[in-house]
């Protein structure tokens, strides 16, 4: 049978640890400065129990024991309390309120309610809930605020009427945490109470408000968030509420609302959610009415679509990258870059970055060299052996940017090209990819080369390459 | 924050180009970055804590006028304060033609007046551990971004709470862990994370030790020292100039009830570019073993490809602070750009488009900077931070039990273990919650 197996071992246990306590009889005297030893003797006894629960319903008893003494120091009493935190209530036996002696009483002291709460807190059970909710009626000031946090953390449901009273409480500190609870207890009644003080509410009634609003039914969530964004008193606390609506409701109504107003706060939190939106369509929506907003919401729009990487952006930022405003025209370009890549794109960011050296086709360049899609690779390996020479020119400088190894015979190969631009571009890109066994070849190409450019960028290259 | 109209005007400073495929693209600029003249476009920050970290930080800060401006400072250490503000007083009266103030940024004694304040952008927390979380959720609930030292949190529990506050009030973390701004770090996790060594069997990284915390005897208060506040959440203990000293060596870092010794010290650095390099960023180990255990020579962690990590600091020691062996090569990476790989050509192979590109960030403050004008996640954003924290967390409490934990990083619990279990956060001393 199990009990008497589990009471004998208990029964060695306690000889064990009483064993341990009487060679080192000072724990009980410990102060700060003195010797650890006693602690250690303690921690030893608490390693030795592992998770045995007998061995761990021994040493919960030792350690009451030892708090009940009274001549027990703080410091002692305090490492009692920790260690007993670790352990108590994981012993099947049920604990009663007789049974954690002194604790209820420390409790409810200002002294010692600290340490009762290093014990108390972690263990769960009613028993413990019960003490907690005693010492809230015995307490004031700080000493209540700390249980209140705890029977928050505990989730002590019981403690609703005892919270709601304490929601008005002339002390704003008082208030504020019996709020805060409220809203971490993760019970309807606990809710009620806080959704029943209307808006604009003190600023913790409404942070508690959005702290419960997602545990909430998905209706009464939206409902009470609509009514923090139109009317809680903080713009933080509004703020915060349209991120969560925007978070949980899937309709893109609020997202197109806020874009089309004048509310920049609001704005910035729309296009954030963009990124994380669960709402279907939302691409194609936002990408139907782009052209209708101004054109620094529309760049926003733009970039708030890259992040979000959708394919279905691509059509609307492509059409943006030839916008009449520069702002639009830049983000479109730069967002392409992130966008699942097209040949359309890349020929469209290929013609730009063609052009002279001007910030936009700077961009255009490294967009192509980040664009990622199916059969991109070969078609810029394609477009660098034939074609209009700038587009060849930006080709071959993306086989480098790109690190398309397979590039290197062609980059050889175009050493015989009719264009001294190509080959120029050519030896260039080898220099960024060539492996040194190819670092004679280089050489060869700069004592061979007839154009100055053509014979200057193969000695950079045969430097880079000397250097890699 | 104020609320001005929305301008054309560009707050980015770099365009995309440093940003690559992998990472988030810039979203939306922010209101309070605009305004007529150039001093509206600094980012105003607020420092908590003004001991050794902080100061590092603010010789960051003061090179780069053009960026932000330090106008509050907060520390429980009167004197320190006072330091501080007359050491960016002088540093800013010496800039003529910026339009900066030359008067030091304002005193307060306690953080949550300095986060009343409604001109501030950004807060810098620079405490010990032990403060790092309600400092910063305090901070972002009062609509700050935050910049929190590592390792972020003293708790798991914490990290998480964090976390939901920075997704909840939308605002942007930068965890302290500037290593992963480094490039030479990062091409090391992009060579692991790209296959370049194979399989990754064994990680090896060197933490060092502090020396046991000591017993201390109680001396007076320094009268300019708020101890009862620097205390906070911990349980009290007597005053003593070696408990609360800021020292890289040791000080408050030796104590389990500030910090977590080295796993938290140096750990929350390397155990975080192990996260970053083997794609565990939203996730993390699954098995903690204490030095010790069962013959386990080293501390080790294990993940679920198993994967292990083990905290080697003895001899022959390692190339590299961290050391990644797989199945086909070995590359070693520590600060001051000393790194290597075998094969050798690794470290200089170019990634190509469609390899593996892990975030780059030039330099850690920027990075912060310019996620708080274009509202991206920043390299080492909260929830990352949060699981880096946590594999610190973890080890020391495997240590603690003297026995192996096992770990769910999904539901983030612990399994099996209810003693393990009870340490994944600890009771707060009245006055000093959450």
């Amino acid at each position: 049978m199990l009990r008497p197996t589990f009471f004998t071992a208990g029964f060695v246990f306690t000889l064990i640890a009483h064993a341990c306590f009487a060679a080192e009889p000072t724990l009980s005297q410990l102060d700060y400065s003195g010797s650890p030893l006693a602690v250690e003797v303690l921690d030893r006894g608490l390693y030795a129990a592992g998770t045995d629960p007998a061995k761990l319903a021994a040493l919960e008893q030792r350690i009451l024991a030892g708090l009940r003494a009274s001549d027990t120091t703080f410091a002692a009493r305090q490492v009692l309390c920790q260690r007993l935190g670790w352990v108590l209530g994981l012993s099947p036996e049920k604990l009663t309120a007789a049974d954690l002696k002194p604790l209820p009483v420390m409790l409810a002291d200002e002294r010692d309610s600290d340490l009762a709460r290093l014990a108390l807190e972690p263990a769960p059970g009613a028993v413990i809930d019960t003490l907690f909710l005693k010492a809230l009626h015995q307490t004031t000031a700080r000493t209540r605020i700390a249980l209140i946090d705890s029977i928050a953390r505990r989730q002590i449901v019981a403690a609703v009427p005892a919270l709601a009273k304490l929601l008005a409480d002339n002390d704003p500190a008082t208030a504020a945490a019996a709020a805060r609870a409220l809203g971490l207890i993760t019970d309807y009644s606990a809710a009620a109470v806080l959704l029943a003080v209307p808006e604009p509410s003190p600023a913790a009634v409404a942070a508690a408000k959005l702290a419960l609003a997602p545990r909430l039914a998905a209706g009464s969530a939206l409902a009470v968030l609509a009514d923090l964004r139109g009317r809680a008193a903080d713009p933080v606390h509004r703020i915060a509420a349209l991120r969560l609506l925007l978070q949980l409701d899937p309709s893109i109504a609020t997202t197109l609302e806020v874009l089309e107003g004048n509310d920049t706060a609001a704005k910035q939190v729309a296009l954030e959610s963009i990124y994380a939106s669960r709402a279907p369509q939302i691409i194609p929506a936002l990408a139907a009415k782009l052209s209708t907003w101004d054109a620094f919401t529309q760049a926003a729009v733009i970039a708030a679509m890259a992040r979000r990487g959708d394919a279905a952006a691509t059509s609307a930022v492509l059409k943006a990258s030839a916008h009449e405003d520069a702002k639009v025209r830049m983000t479109a370009l730069e967002a392409l870059g992130f966008l699942p890549g097209t040949i359309e794109t890349m020929t469209a960011l290929t013609k730009i970055a063609a052009g002279n050296a001007t910030a936009e086709s700077k961009t255009a360049k490294a967009s192509l060299a980040r664009l990622n899609g199916p059969a991109l690779n070969a078609a810029i390996l394609s477009g660098a052996e034939r074609g209009e020479t700038i587009l060849r020119v930006v080709f071959i400088e993306q086989i480098a940017l790109r690190g398309l190894n397979e590039g290197l015979p062609l980059l050889l190969k175009l050493r015989s090209d009719s264009d001294v631009t190509v080959r120029a571009a050519a030896v260039s890109a080898l220099g960024e990819l060539a492996p040194p066994a190819d670092n004679k070849i280089v050489l060869d190409w700069a004592i061979t080369a007839t154009d100055a450019n053509e014979q200057a960028r193969a000695l950079r290259a045969l430097v880079n390459i000397t250097l890699r | 924050m104020k609320n001005v109209p929305l301008t054309r005007r560009t707050v980015l400073k770099r365009g995309l180009a440093s940003i690559i495929a992998y990472a988030a693209a810039p979203n939306f600029f922010p209101a309070s970055l605009f305004g007529q003249g150039a001093p509206s476009n600094r980012i105003t920050l607020g420092l908590v804590g003004n001991g050794l970290i902080c100061n590092a930080h603010v010789g960051v800060l003061l090179g780069r006028p053009e960026d932000c401006q330090i106008v509050a400072t907060c520390d429980v250490m009167r004197s320190k304060a006072e330091k501080m503000r007359a050491r960016v007083g002088a540093a800013y009266g010496k800039l003529k033609d910026s339009g900066t103030p030359s008067s030091g940024p304002d005193i307060y004694a306690t953080h949550e007046e300095l986060l009343a304040r409604t001109d501030i952008d950004a807060v810098f927390v620079c405490t010990p551990d032990h403060w790092h979380a309600a400092v910063a959720n305090a901070a972002m609930k009062a609509g700050k971004d935050v910049y929190c030292e590592k390792p972020q949190t003293l708790t798991v529990r914490e990290g998480r709470v964090l976390v939901e506050t920075a997704r909840h009030h939308g605002r942007v973390f930068q965890t302290g862990t500037q290593q992963r701004s480094n490039k030479s770090f990062r091409k090391a996790a992009e060579i692991v994370r790209n296959g370049w060594i194979g399989d990754i069997k064994l990680i090896r990284t060197r933490l060092g030790e502090f020396a046991p915390a000591a017993q201390l005897p109680e001396e007076p208060v320094p009268a300019d020292f708020n101890y009862e506040r620097w205390l906070g959440p911990t349980p009290w203990r007597p005053y003593n100039a070696l408990r609360v000293k800021g020292d890289y060596g040791g000080g408050w870092r030796c104590f389990l009830e500030y910090g977590g010794r080295k796993n938290g010290d140096w750990g929350a650095h390397h155990f975080d570019i192990i996260q970053n390099a083997l794609g565990m960023d939203h996730s993390g180990p699954v098995e903690f073993i204490p030095i010790g255990h069962e013959g386990c020579k080293y501390q080790t962690h294990v993940y679920a490809n198993g994967v292990r990590v083990e905290r080697y600091d003895g001899e022959p020691g390692l190339r590299g602070m961290i050391e990644f062996r797989g199945t086909k090569g070995t590359v070693w990476v520590s600060r001051n750009d000393l790194f290597g790989s075998d094969p050798a050509e690794l470290i200089a192979r170019p990634l190509r488009g469609e390899d593996i590109h892990l975030y780059a960030s030039e330099e850690h403050h920027t990075d912060f900077f310019n996620c708080i004008r274009s509202r991206q996640r920043p390299i080492s954003d909260v929830e990352i931070g949060h699981r880096s924290a946590t594999v610190c967390h973890l080890n020391v409490i495997a240590a603690q039990v003297r026995r192996a934990i096992r770990w769910d990083p999904v539901k983030e619990e612990i399994i099996g273990d209810p003693v393990a279990a009870r340490l994944l956060d600890r009771p707060r001393r009245a006055g000093y919650v959450l």
